[in-house]
């Protein structure tokens, strides 16, 4: 498993804390300063308060990632504690860990994507200029936040949150990492996202974008 | 002779007897509300709104009926912005009221005097006195609220938001949110049993229906809808069955909450996003975004036994008395 820098990681730790009238649900990061990330634990916070629930967002920032992640790349048999979300995507045939989850689109998907594509295109999992299933509401949303475009690494940042913010609250006593498989998620791309049950990625429409960076006509 | 001078008399007095009641369809991209004579199953007027019309009901006295306006394309908040009134009998708008930012669904009180109003840019529901014309309370919900149902004896005002996921509960005797609950991905809409016990709510990526105990504001089932996007939703009068119209699936399924399961899937139009059941809960309509036209389906016999031209987009439908 190769891992850049560019890659994200997200810790969950899902850990519920009883001993208060309000429950509290706590959310470990490990992930930079980034936009997308800042907005997904915003909406979190807001989501986790809506239904009375204490989130305890704790990001201990990049630096400690990448030493996990390529730990568990190398010995899938080791016992993480947490399950751990990646969101940048790893070569096509790398070794899956039963509790590394995957939030970009898996290189298959990004290569069959690309296929029928015209020279120069590349495949991207989200785009700044996306409208339809409710992609304008979260573009508009980001840019009238950060007064930014919403890149792909942005918003898996954003996914990353999501996720891990959608099933601490809905599984709190749960072992995450056998809850993600079986959870849907919204992406504001039209499908249901599921990770795939093979490669541990996040399985979800891919874009195609022209080599002036501008969306292709087809979504 | 004596047969020359009957024939007219015979059909004036045969048109008023049959028509109505009326159906009213908004179309987002037209701009256009359609009016159905449901006697007859025809358009028999389009009134030209501007705009987007998407959230349409017809108040309680059956006198008005009420769209909700929002702009095309849009980076703030609109000066389309609005919910207009339409005469029902004279067809034309006679009021425009506040209804805050980018107004998406609605309800209208039960005694009228009020409407409850989603408004999905700015994660808020405003409460519209429509006597005043004015906003008195906006409410935070959940993000990017969408759908918005009354129960049936005014007391709770159910807004659903797709991002968070969640269901805000608005008491319309303090204009405050009392509580909120987590349902399923994606929640789209929401509608209450006629008895007021229970409350259903589509979410369109989870692909399911939850199953709400209005008592303490609890989901107390989530029902799998395999294969569905569900989106409208409407409960029959007998309070037996709920019928879901399933967007990206371009289907209808009737859903028996209590044995838990789809019991039928009719295919109609494509897209449809708005339903509505008549009174006697023999016809259930559905608007047909892509396809711009509605569905009518026969109850009885679960089978679409027309479909009318609408607007392009056909969004919201409401039914007249």
């Amino acid at each position: 498993m190769i891992t850049t820098r560019r890659e994200l990681l997200l810790l969950v730790l899902g850990t519920a804390v009883a001993g208060q009238s309000k429950r509290t649900v706590r959310l470990g990061l490990l992930l930079p300063l980034e936009p997308g990330v800042e907005l997904g634990v915003e909406e979190a916070r807001r989501m986790a308060e809506l239904v009375g629930v204490n989130l305890d967002v704790r990001n201990e920032g990049t630096g400690v990632a990448a030493a996990i992640s390529r730990h568990a790349a190398k010995e899938p048999g080791s016992p993480l504690g947490s399950p751990l979300l990646i969101v940048g995507p790893v070569e096509e045939g790398s070794i899956v860990h039963p509790r590394v989850f995957h939030v970009a689109s898996s290189p298959r998907r990004r290569r069959e994507a690309l296929a029928a594509a015209p020279a120069g295109a590349r495949a991207v999992d989200w785009h700044p200029d996306l409208a339809r299933y409710g992609a304008e509401q979260l573009n508009r949303r980001f840019e009238e936040r950060f007064d930014l475009p919403m890149t792909e690494d942005a918003w898996r940042g954003w996914m990353a949150v999501k996720i891990a913010a959608e099933a601490a609250l809905c599984h709190p006593e749960a072992d995450l990492a056998q809850v993600l498989p079986t959870m849907r998620f919204d992406g504001h791309k039209g499908a249901a996202l599921r990770f795939g049950p093979e490669d541990h990625h996040l399985d979800q429409p891919v874009y195609l974008a022209g080599p002036d960076g501008k969306l292709l006509p087809g979504d | 002779m004596r047969k020359v001078r009957l024939a007219p008399l015979l059909l004036i007095l045969a048109a008023p007897a049959f028509s109505g009641p009326f159906l009213y369809v908004s179309n987002e991209r037209a701009g256009t509300v359609t009016v159905i004579d449901t006697a007859t199953e025809k358009p028999v007027e389009t009134l030209r709104v501007g705009a987007r019309p998407r959230g349409i009901h017809v108040g309680p006295d059956g006198k008005t009926v009420y769209v909700a306006l929002s702009d095309t394309a849009r980076e703030a908040r609109s000066t389309a912005d609005s919910i207009v009134a339409i005469d029902a009998v004279r067809r034309k708008a006679v009021a425009r009221f506040d209804g805050g930012s980018d107004p998406e669904q609605f309800a209208v009180s039960r005694d009228g005097a009020r409407l409850f109003v989603a408004n999905e840019d700015a994660g808020t529901a405003s409460v519209t006195d429509l006597a005043t014309r004015k906003v008195i309370a906006t409410l935070v919900v959940g993000i990017e609220p969408e759908g918005v149902a009354i129960s049936p004896d005014g007391r709770w005002v159910y807004v659903t938001a797709e991002t968070s996921n969640t269901v805000s509960v608005i008491d319309t005797r303090k204009n405050e949110v009392v509580a909120s609950f987590l349902v399923d991905s994606r929640p789209r809409a929401a509608a209450f049993s006629p008895d007021g016990t229970r409350a259903y709510v589509t979410a369109e990526i989870g692909g399911s229906l939850s199953v709400v105990d209005v008592a303490r504001h609890q989901v107390i089932r989530t029902i799998d809808l395999p294969g569905s996007r569900p989106v409208g939703v409407v409960v029959a009068p007998d309070g037996k069955l709920v019928w879901v119209a399933n967007g990206h699936g371009h289907s209808v399924a009737v859903v028996d909450p209590v044995q838990g399961k789809v019991v039928a899937t009719i295919p109609v139009g494509k897209r449809p996003w708005g339903i509505v059941m008549t009174h006697d809960g023999r016809k259930v309509y559905t608007a047909n975004g892509v396809s711009g036209d509605v569905s009518v389906i026969d109850t009885a016999s679960r089978k679409v036994v027309a479909t009318i031209p609408a607007g392009a987009g056909a969004w919201g439908v409401a039914l007249g008395r």
